[in-house]
């Protein structure tokens, strides 16, 4: 057996004099505790203590005693974090533990909180002091989504490895899959193989389709991780064909399916790699290391509808004069200090979104830059010209239509509650104070707040106040599904964040349908972005949590060049190639759009097809 | 119904200083010891219950099972407590009792707690032992009258000794407690492991076989060759005689038998590590009993 280095495993034994031992293969380590010397120089000092206390202990160690795996002992201190109780996951939880011994394929349906699932299965080892060393894989976007999700409901803090350096030193490591299974070929090594010197108590992966190839870097990262415990999470577990599925599992327990060529033999019509030969056998190999519940089986489960709305704004000639050149400013006069164009992708990404959401960030954002001696002379110049345009603007078209939204949905129910998203915290500043003009309530919800802070807020929305006003940043993990109605005054362009915005609200435990409305300037390439990623991704009738999954599949979740989001950099571009001219930026997000359909049939498909095997 | 009874008699016994409250299921602790509060992270009141109905219907309450969070919780503030004890023994109940009393008039008792732990599951067993002077007291002392002893009525303790002897003790016993156990693990590491090994095995045979069915297949067109006369026909049978020693190239040059027995190894020492059996004897208390 080929030694190798483990920095930590389970063992129970806290520096123990400890000794290991082989009867038949099966190792046995057996210790005894350094503490029992302590014990006896406390005798040979007579320190004695009531022997009443000795007698509870033997007490609290017999009620303490776990039993075999029946019932979740951790499930009551994750309860109270949870604003519902479903059963599925529970008893997923308890099948992954009891009756697959923690190595498992999770593939439920979407919507079915197969993270939540996961974390249960997390917080029972850990309570059961199975865990020590745990390690998440995940698709990039989601690395903060599932630290939070561990936070708030598991009370769980993991921190994420960015750095070879930190794999050591971390017990709870989460980590990017895509940014780990770096492979240097110079070497010959992954550039984070250190992740496979540690003995992993637990292993979870999610999104584990993209694991169908055993050729790939990322299957061969995740095949060399040491693991006691792996669970795989996805709700397709093959896409193509059924060898994909075969490579899954490979990663699971190896040769569950026999050698490649037994499983063709066995299970493959002629070579068809997409026909199962014998569909009612290999369902039942899956089921010795598989779990997976259809939506419609789940109780408790009940998917609420987005409802899109655009809101049309449209400008007064002098605030669209005063927009163009900006624009212009931007595009064709944006130079440093020696005259030098400043980088036009990097510019767009930072100040595009800025321009297109308030006429006080605009002002903010060319006060800023005339204060700014890294500019040229004759930027500035233009700069303060657009400045006294935008500041002689009587008229904020954008924010009178926010206005007349507000009261023409306060107007149907008086009794609803409405939450506006600016990206920006000038322009929240600005809309509250507005709106609190206008005799509304309002809540403002912003980074920096304490969390004692942030839960009054929240509180005083859900109590007294009509409107909370807030930017994406401190907002996250928050659950408002109390609140049915969104209004995304501005809108970031990165889908994933669109989503994470709405997610706030299409939760489990809403009862109603969520009205999603969108602010879009006329004449602005915002009218295109709005209508592609609301219209055409966000309010499609996909389930919460799918778009994610289109998106990495697609590969357009990652980082792109400019450290921009891969779709939000396809939008900058399409919009400075365009030069402004809006027709043809349409043209280039309709190419987008053409992209997202393809990718979104793609997934259809997967899913029919994983269904037809799975579920029939 | 008795995993109940035995938890909330704990409960009562270990809250017994502080305001309890029993009603319609639920157990209030009003007012436990701020050592406790601040071990614990959480200020009293406690509502515990008994049942996931009744949990369910009280907010903040906690659901006490055998295991549970809060009773885990009780057990590690006692964890350091409760060490040592000191009793004397008042009268000795027979002549045959004080036979085996003889020698120094005080002996020890030492308790251990030992986890077993494996798999998923985890199992504990206590275990007490009498020694005195380095041998095994066969003794009940629940039958003695004792009362608190007095720590200046014995010159010295050193349970050094006898201590070595408890250790020794607690591994015989050990090792019978843990046969089932073992029985289990080894059945089913046997299972995983003849998988591994079957698997294994196949794919170095199938890729041997795949070597030899190259070797024939040059073998024969080699024999072909030998046998063809026409020019057109011996260069498609030397081009297939060349693909096919590239393929058998290549088939060795990955050295695919010691590829597949370093995953085999990888596989099986991952099995071997799932299915440990780990055992961890705590000390958690010396009795000494003077008389």
């Amino acid at each position: 057996m080929k030694s190798s280095k483990i920095i930590c495993s389970e063992s129970p034994l806290d520096k123990p004099n400890e000794k290991t031992y082989y009867e038949n293969n099966l190792k046995i380590v057996e210790g005894f505790s350094n503490e029992d010397l302590k014990i006896i120089e406390k005798i040979k000092n007579k320190e004695f203590e009531s022997r009443q206390i000795f007698e509870l202990k033997l007490k609290s160690e017999e009620t303490a005693k776990q039993s075999e795996i029946k019932e979740l002992i951790s499930y009551p201190l994750i309860k109270k974090n949870l604003t519902y109780n479903l059963p599925h996951q529970q008893e997923g939880a308890l099948k992954i533990l009891r009756d697959l011994d923690g190595r498992a394929l999770l593939a439920d349906e979407v919507g079915l909180g197969k993270t939540i699932t996961a974390g249960m299965v997390l917080k029972e080892c850990i309570v059961r002091g199975f865990v020590r060393r745990a390690l998440i894989l995940t698709p990039p976007s989601l690395v903060n989504q599932w630290k939070e999700e561990l936070k708030t409901k598991f009370e769980l803090d993991f921190t994420e490895i960015n750095k070879e350096s930190e794999w050591e030193k971390t017990e709870f490591a989460i980590a990017s899959i895509d940014k780990v299974k770096n492979f240097n070929p110079q070497t010959n090594e992954f550039k984070h193989g250190q992740a496979h010197q540690i003995y992993w108590d637990i292993i979870i992966i999610d999104e584990a389709h993209k694991l169908k190839d055993k050729n790939t870097y990322r299957w061969k990262f995740v095949d060399k991780l040491q693991k006691k415990r792996l669970l795989l999470l996805t709700a397709t577990p093959f896409q193509n064909d059924l060898i994909e599925l075969y490579n899954l599992l490979s990663l699971l327990r190896r040769g569950h399916l026999g050698t490649i060529s037994e499983f063709r033999s066995n299970f493959l019509v002629d070579g068809n790699e997409r026909q199962p030969l014998n569909p009612r056998e290999l369902k039942r190999k899956l089921s010795e290391v598989m779990i997976r519940r259809r939506r419609d089986e789940a109780k408790g489960v009940k998917y609420m509808k987005r409802i899109p709305r655009i809101q049309s704004v449209e400008m007064t000639p002098s605030e669209k004069r005063a927009y163009e050149q900006v624009v212009d400013l931007l595009l064709v006069h944006y130079l440093d200090f020696n005259g030098v164009p400043i980088n036009t992708v990097l510019a767009a990404h930072s100040i595009l979104p800025k321009i297109t959401s308030s006429s006080k960030s605009s002002i903010e954002f060319l006060e800023n830059l005339i204060n700014n001696p890294k500019y040229h002379t004759s930027t500035v110049e233009i700069a303060q010209e657009i400045l006294q345009d935008f500041k002689e603007l009587t008229i904020d078209s954008k924010l009178s239509k926010l206005i007349d939204l507000m009261n023409e949905i306060m107007a149907r129910d008086k009794s609803k509650k409405v939450l506006i998203y600016t990206k920006h915290p000038a322009t929240l500043e600005y809309i509250s104070n507005t709106l609190k003009k206008q005799n509304f309530n309002v809540t403002e919800f912003k980074g920096g707040l304490t969390p004692a802070e942030k839960t009054k807020r929240i509180q005083d929305f859900k109590d007294k106040t009509q409107i909370m006003v807030s930017t994406e940043t401190g907002s996250e993990g928050l659950n408002l599904q109390f609140c049915s109605i969104i209004i995304n005054y501005d809108l970031p362009w990165n889908p994933m964040s669109v989503e994470q915005r709405i997610g706030r609200l299409d939760r489990i435990g809403q009862k109603s349908d969520i009205y999603v409305y969108n602010l879009a300037t006329k004449g602005t390439m915002e009218e295109h972005v709005v209508d592609l990623i609301i219209n055409k991704m966000c309010c499609i009738g996909l389930i919460m949590g799918e778009l994610p999954i289109i998106l990495f599949n697609m590969g357009l979740d990652s980082s792109g060049a400019t450290g921009a989001n891969k779709f939000e950099e396809k939008l900058m571009h399409a919009f400075i190639d365009s030069k402004n001219n809006l027709s043809r930026f349409a043209i280039e997000v309709d190419k987008v759009e053409n992209e997202i359909n393809k990718g979104i049939k793609d997934y259809e498909k997967t899913k029919k097809y994983t269904s037809e095997l799975l579920d029939t | 119904m008795k995993n109940e009874n035995t938890s909330k008699k704990f409960l009562l016994e270990f809250f017994k200083d502080s305001d309890i409250e029993d009603k319609e299921g639920v157990l209030t602790i009003n007012n436990a010891s701020e050592d406790f509060e601040k071990f614990i992270g959480k200020k009293s009141p406690y509502k515990f219950v008994f049942d996931i109905y009744t949990h369910n219907k009280i907010n903040n309450s906690d659901l006490i099972m055998q295991g549970s969070y809060f009773l885990l919780a009780i057990r590690d503030y006692l964890e350091n407590k409760g060490q040592t004890s000191l009793v004397k023994i008042q009268a000795i109940p027979s002549k045959s009792v004080l036979s085996k009393l003889k020698g120094e008039r005080k002996f020890y008792e030492f308790s251990f707690i030992t986890t077993y732990q494996y798999l998923n599951d985890k199992k504990q067993s206590l275990n007490k032992f009498f020694i005195k002077d380095e041998k095994i007291l066969d003794i009940d002392v629940s039958k003695f009258k004792t009362h608190k002893g007095n720590k200046e009525d014995i010159k010295d303790f050193d349970p050094s000794e006898d201590y070595q002897i408890a250790k020794k003790k607690l591994h015989e016993k050990v090792s019978a407690e843990i046969k089932p156990i073992k029985s289990v693990l080894k059945k089913k590491l046997e299972r995983e492991l003849t998988r591994i090994k079957d698997h294994y095995a196949k794919q170095i045979k199938e890729k041997d076989d795949e070597v030899d069915s190259c070797v024939n297949k040059i073998k024969l067109l080699q024999s072909k060759l030998r046998h063809t006369s026409y020019e057109r026909d011996r260069n498609i049978i030397m081009r297939l005689i060349r693909e096919s020693h590239e393929r058998l190239k290549m088939l060795k040059k990955r050295s695919y038998k010691e590829r597949l027995k370093v995953e085999e190894e990888f596989h099986i020492k991952d099995e071997v590590e799932k299915h440990a059996l780990s055992i961890k004897n705590t000390l958690i208390n010396i009795t000494a009993y003077y008389f």
